[in-house]
């Protein structure tokens, strides 16, 4: 069978490939089946060979979930005040809606920094795009996501009778998010295959993180001294944007959209090209 | 059209002292070293024409791997060029992707997909796999409980089955029992046959010999000889019995007749060697059944503690058949002096092998069976020919067959 010369490649010294979205898609599309089994693996890994099974990956949350509920609501005196989230049921609601995207950026960076070392076989003795690695962790978080983000929209108009087209006004949010985890996810990826640390450094981020967003608590309960520390962070745009979009209807904002588009953005361009500057190093020290 | 050019291929490795090394050493560019150099490969040039087999041959560290590491694309060199064409599959290592949680079933599916086949191409190909795998029962229970030999099976029948158009194998097929390495080799054999292309890392010389239409040997990460897989076994194994002992060294082709090879540290010289009917005159044709005596005649040039006189019989594809030597025939020869001359016989009948050329190398060596050095070998000097009285199927035909038929009306 003869082939065509678009087939030949060439491999020269100090190649440069250009990354590009195009180039980043295409080879998502081409390793599709590829990518989708290890997402599935990758979100059903860990409950392999148990009694519950994948129920597990809402079992967990769920308890984590109420015990914040209980504690803030209840221990703290916490309440999100206006009319339809005043109650226990509406925080325990708000709470589980603003989990959702600080779950998924958790999810993903916490395992993107395992990923290449634990797969270091398939790195140095398998050929295939390596993009997939990291993108297979986004996926399977996106997986877990869609579990979550649907018992929301099918308790929130329950509950607090939002409008289900409230999620319409997400849409964007979330797809700037993925972008935005995904760049973070490229940076991290590589860079704890070259600094083990990298693992309980992200561990501890977190944590911080999560305590630092108004997660837990409204944003009006921050202290206006440290107001910044709110401003500064993205996360807290997502959460705000986000919950208000699908709780309660409400269109985003073009300001705080637009910023977060730009982060996004450019932490994944960023991320992408890091990624691919530092990925044939990776061979080389596992 | 070459599958596969490469031209003055160099590869230097950089050895860091610490991963973050290898980090700081991106971000400085080229303004300060981490790390120090060590060239893998450097000058590397050859070909592997569309549909042939190309094997590579070199002691451990010669830079096999890496070299299949950049033709796969998983290293870039540091200079030359690699020029390849059609879709290449690496098998560098069996069962890389594997993951012993999963069933075998779901590494099937997750391994094809690596390999670069898309889920169409799986779903048709998968019963086929089961069933070279010869695990139907077994495929959905997670790949850890199964056996080594069940997993070596599995992750071949996989790779196997991808159907590239290149097909690169990195010594992948050095494991699991006879039974699965004979079906490896068929395997193997077969794609050869179908046409694609094989570039194969090995370390036995048989597999070589019978699976490959040319061959280099890499030492020290530069080219030594690219050739005739024959050849290049020849070539490799000289020089592999010669730096056994570094002290004298004989030239690796014979001074009086070129062409032949001949090598030893020199302690013993071989006067005289062949095959001779029982009335003492010398054969080239030989009769299966019919009583031979082998005749080696070595000259020692210096005291010699263990000395072992004997031959080695190779087929015209270089396969060793037989080999026979004093010592391991339970006539072991006391310490030879400097000067000494030394004959020994070996007497038997001439096996029922198949009708063709055969050849005959002699040597002297010292030690034990197991640890000796060579100190003359002169390599597939003594052309012979088996001239059986009917054609013989395979290899040899065992003595003494009795075939008996029965028939049971019907």
């Amino acid at each position: 069978m003869p082939t065509p010369e678009a087939d030949v490649l060439e491999i020269v010294p100090n190649q440069i490939d250009v990354p590009s979205l195009g180039r980043f898609w295409r080879t998502l599309s081409d390793n599709r089946y590829l990518l989708w089994q290890l997402a599935v693996r990758e979100f059903l890994g860990p409950f392999r060979g148990s009694f519950l099974g994948a129920l597990w990956a809402w079992i967990y949350p769920m308890v984590l979930l109420t015990v914040y509920a209980f504690v803030f609501s209840f221990v703290f005196k916490m309440r999100w005040g206006g009319p339809t989230t005043g109650g226990f049921s509406g925080y325990a609601l708000v709470l589980f809606a603003s989990f959702i995207p600080f779950n998924f950026l958790s999810t993903v960076l916490q395992r993107s920094t395992s990923i290449i070392v634990s797969q270091g076989n398939l790195v140095s003795k398998v050929v295939f795009p390596l993009e997939i690695l990291p993108a297979s962790v986004v996926l399977s978080a996106l997986l877990q996501m869609a579990v979550t983000t649907a018992i929301l929209l099918v308790a929130a108009p329950l509950l607090i009778g939002s409008s289900p087209l409230g999620f319409a006004f997400a849409v964007p949010v979330l797809v700037l998010h993925v972008f935005f985890t995904t760049g973070l996810a490229f940076f991290l990826t590589s860079l704890s295959v070259f600094v083990r640390d990298i693992g309980n450094l992200v561990g501890i981020a977190l944590q911080v993180l999560f305590f630092l967003t108004p997660i837990t608590y409204p944003e009006s309960a921050f202290p206006t001294r440290f107001r910044w520390v709110v401003d500064l962070n993205t996360l807290a745009t997502v959460v705000r944007l986000w919950r208000e979009a699908i709780l309660f209807g409400k269109m985003p904002d073009g300001a705080s959209l637009g910023g977060f588009a730009v982060v996004a953005v450019a932490v994944f361009a960023v991320g992408y090209w890091w990624f691919h500057r530092t990925r044939k190093a990776f061979i080389e020290v596992l | 059209m070459n599958a596969l050019e490469i031209r003055d291929l160099g590869l230097r490795y950089r050895l860091y002292p610490t991963p973050f090394a290898r980090l700081k050493q991106v971000i400085a560019g080229g303004r300060r070293r981490y790390y120090r150099e060590n060239w893998a490969l450097r000058n590397v040039s050859f070909d592997v024409a569309r549909g042939r087999s190309f094997g590579i041959i070199g002691p451990n560290g010669s830079g096999k791997s890496t070299l299949l590491r950049v033709a796969c694309n998983l290293l870039a060199p540091t200079e030359g060029l690699v020029r390849r064409r059609g879709r290449f599959a690496a098998l560098l290592e069996l069962g890389a992707g594997f993951n012993s949680e999963y069933t075998g079933r779901e590494n099937v599916l997750l391994n094809a997909s690596l390999l670069g086949l898309t889920r169409p191409q799986i779903e048709t190909l998968y019963p086929e796999i089961v069933a070279f795998s010869q695990l139907e029962a077994f495929m959905d229970q997670p790949v850890k409980t199964y056996s080594s030999g069940m997993f070596v099976r599995l992750a071949f029948s996989v790779a196997a089955h991808v159907h590239p158009e290149v097909l690169v194998v990195d010594e992948a097929l050095a494991v699991g029992d006879a039974v699965f390495q004979h079906r490896c080799m068929k395997k193997i054999a077969d794609l050869r046959a179908s046409g694609t292309t094989i570039l194969l890392v090995t370390h036995d010389m048989n597999a070589l010999s019978a699976l490959c239409d040319e061959a280099m040997w890499l030492e020290g990460g530069r080219v030594q000889l690219v050739a005739t897989p024959r050849e290049v076994v020849q070539r490799y194994l000289a020089w592999v019995y010669q730096s056994q002992d570094s002290d004298i060294r004989v030239g690796v082709t014979d001074g009086e007749r070129p062409g032949v090879l001949r090598y030893g540290n020199g302690r013993a010289r071989l006067e005289e060697w062949g095959i001779f009917s029982l009335d003492g005159t010398k054969k080239t044709a030989l009769r299966p059944g019919e009583i031979y005596e082998v005749v080696i005649r070595a000259r020692f040039l210096a005291d010699v503690a263990e000395p072992i006189l004997g031959f080695q019989l190779r087929d015209p594809m270089g396969r060793e058949l037989f080999s026979m030597n004093n010592l391991e025939r339970g006539t072991p020869l006391s310490a030879a002096r400097a000067g000494e001359r030394v004959t020994a016989r070996f007497r038997f009948p001439w096996p029922e092998l198949a009708e063709t050329d055969y050849t005959i190398s002699p040597a002297a060596a010292s030690g034990t069976q197991e640890n000796h050095t060579v100190l003359d070998w002169i390599d597939g000097d003594t052309i012979i020919h088996s001239c059986p009285d009917s054609r013989v199927l395979g290899l040899f035909r065992p003595s003494n067959i009795v075939v008996t038929v029965e028939r049971e009306p019907a």
